[in-house]
């Protein structure tokens, strides 16, 4: 048997909160533990690690757990919404528009299941378009870079773009490193002193 | 005065609890939508994410949103095909950073400033101690720009020396009360009111950091948009003469009431009247301090109301130090629209 997926569920309406987190044992899934905003919500989510947080769409707190989710490196965390209110109207277009998140109206056990797995998927994709990012960015660095040495070489040397690329070249193959490499140490050593 | 026709009469607006959210409850009051041929209902929300979902998925017609949101869609929400736009940049600064009288206490006065003391405080700690952790409203918001810079500037590594971490406004005092987060940088009233409380003690205002920067947007979908050009026309005449209006000193201390309201900010007087009237409250029981232009709203005889593509593409390259962000994105700052506005409000005065 698999390990069920762990839930930690925001809600400061103890009533609803209580009945949301029988549906949720009722469903299979193991729950972690039932917040109140008040409780530190960013702490809670560090200490209890859960594969998802549920919260009410309504929650002041959906900002912090956006940005565990975008801005932290370490230790993301999928999210997923419910909301009571709201109506079958906004959710469909929410989920339209690719709203990271999913929301269950009511949170009844045949829902919550396709509910969280949409949003572990969504948050998986998120994360592959977040490391094609990454590696857009590093890729743009190296250009500039490479460029730079480039023009350094050439203005040091009074050789040409081809000649000095292949000053570049030449240097990163003798010395067994990528012309990243080469061009960082050349921009250290040949740039202007900073006035 | 000229008269559109709307395609959308009703329209819902969002917005949060702060000081900068005056233009549309100015607008409001004043009666500035129906001059335009609108009837507005206006819509309190307690987070940004929410605020903006709703947007997106058609439960709003337009919001008061950060500047950076409509640039940094695709990196919050990266499924959604809908794009945000702004022809309209309400305000630029109204932020401050504050830290807790607690932390504060502990800063030796004599290193310098707030920042170049509190790096020579936290150089000084042992590498075991728990990090400082600061508190922004939002992971894409000039308020996470202002803090790093902040930090950056007096020396301190804003990855590595500290924490940031996102709260929501509103819960900013009562976390710094709790001495949950060390400080924060987040929109007024939320610093003059821990001034107020005794509990914080404002560092740095925005408008010290980084002047003009874009602060609130008027944002709207890309489909709304197109379905509502003459609504989305009407709307940005109104909040621009709204902003207008609050650029008038004394008109600024009557709006400090009509804010303060239960269905508005819900907020002591003297906690929203501070950063309008320019008074920057320090330390507690302190005199007031001025600080000229804390907040900047639009107007027709400035340029801080247009949104062009190169404000759009600094505040890219800005947040392209937080994480990787799309570059692509700086046309949905719609100088175009902006001009428009300024044609038909000058149209209408002839």
């Amino acid at each position: 048997m698999t390990t069920p997926i762990s839930i930690l569920l925001v809600d400061d309406q103890s009533e609803r909160a209580a009945m949301v987190a029988e549906q949720l044992i009722a469903a299979g899934y193991k729950l972690l533990a039932r917040l109140t905003s008040a409780e530190g919500l960013l702490f809670q989510v560090e200490k209890h690690r859960p594969d998802i947080v549920l919260i009410d769409i309504e929650s002041p707190d959906r900002d912090i757990l956006e940005s565990l989710a975008v801005i932290n490196q370490h230790n993301p965390t999928p999210v997923a919404m419910f909301s009571v209110r709201g109506g079958a109207e906004f959710i469909s277009s929410a989920v339209e528009a690719g709203v990271s998140a999913y929301m269950v109206d009511g949170l009844s056990a045949e829902r919550v299941a396709p509910a969280i797995e949409i949003a572990m998927a969504q948050f998986r994709s998120y994360q592959h378009l977040r490391q094609s990012l990454a590696r857009t960015q590093q890729q743009l660095d190296e250009r500039k870079v490479i460029e730079r040495a480039k023009g350094l070489l050439m203005a040091r040397k009074n050789i040409g773009e081809q000649a000095a690329h292949q000053t570049l070249r030449t240097l990163a193959m003798n010395s067994n490193s990528t012309m990243r490499q080469v061009a960082e140490q050349i921009v250290a050593h040949l740039q202007p002193p900073v006035k | 005065m000229s008269s559109l026709q709307v395609e959308k009469p009703n329209l819902k607006l969002l917005y949060l609890r702060l000081t900068d959210s005056a233009p549309l409850i100015i607008a409001r009051e004043l009666g500035l939508f129906e001059r335009h041929g609108l009837k507005v209902e206006l819509q309190r929300e307690t987070s940004w994410a929410t605020l903006r979902d709703k947007l997106i998925g058609g439960a709003a017609d337009a919001a008061s949103i950060l500047a950076p949101m409509p640039l940094t869609l695709k990196q919050t929400l990266p499924q959604c095909d809908e794009q945000l736009l702004s022809g309209l940049i309400l305000s630029c600064n109204g932020n401050a950073i504050t830290l807790s009288r607690t932390l504060y206490d502990k800063l030796d006065p004599s290193k310098g400033d707030a920042g170049a003391a509190l790096k020579a405080y936290i150089s000084s700690r042992a590498g075991g101690d728990k990090p400082l952790i600061f508190a922004s409203v939002y992971p894409f918001a000039s308020h996470t720009l202002q803090l790093r810079h902040w930090l950056s500037s007096a020396g301190i590594n804003p990855d590595a020396d500290v924490r940031i971490v996102v709260l929501p406004p509103e819960q900013m005092v009562e976390h710094l009360r709790r001495g949950d987060i060390d400080g924060y940088c987040v929109g007024e009233p939320w610093n003059t009111l821990a001034v107020q409380e005794g509990i914080g003690v404002i560092a740095a205002t925005s408008n010290s950091l980084m002047p003009a920067m874009p602060e609130k947007v008027l944002a709207v979908t890309r489909s709304w948009h197109e379905a509502n050009p003459a609504t989305h026309l009407a709307l940005r005449a109104a909040l621009l003469d709204a902003c207008g209006w609050l650029c008038d000193r004394d008109q600024r201390r009557d709006a400090v009431g009509i804010l303060a309201r239960p269905e508005y900010l819900d907020l002591p007087e003297a906690a929203i009247a501070a950063s309008l009237s320019d008074e920057l409250l320090v330390h507690f029981g302190e005199a007031p301090r001025k600080n000229p232009g804390w907040h900047l709203f639009a107007h027709p005889q400035t340029d801080h109301g247009r949104p062009t593509e190169k404000k759009a593409r600094e505040l890219l390259a800005l947040c392209n130090e937080i994480a990787p962000v799309d570059a692509d994105t700086a046309e949905v700052f719609r100088s175009d629209l902006y001009q428009q506005t300024l044609d038909f409000i000058r149209h209408s005065q002839l």
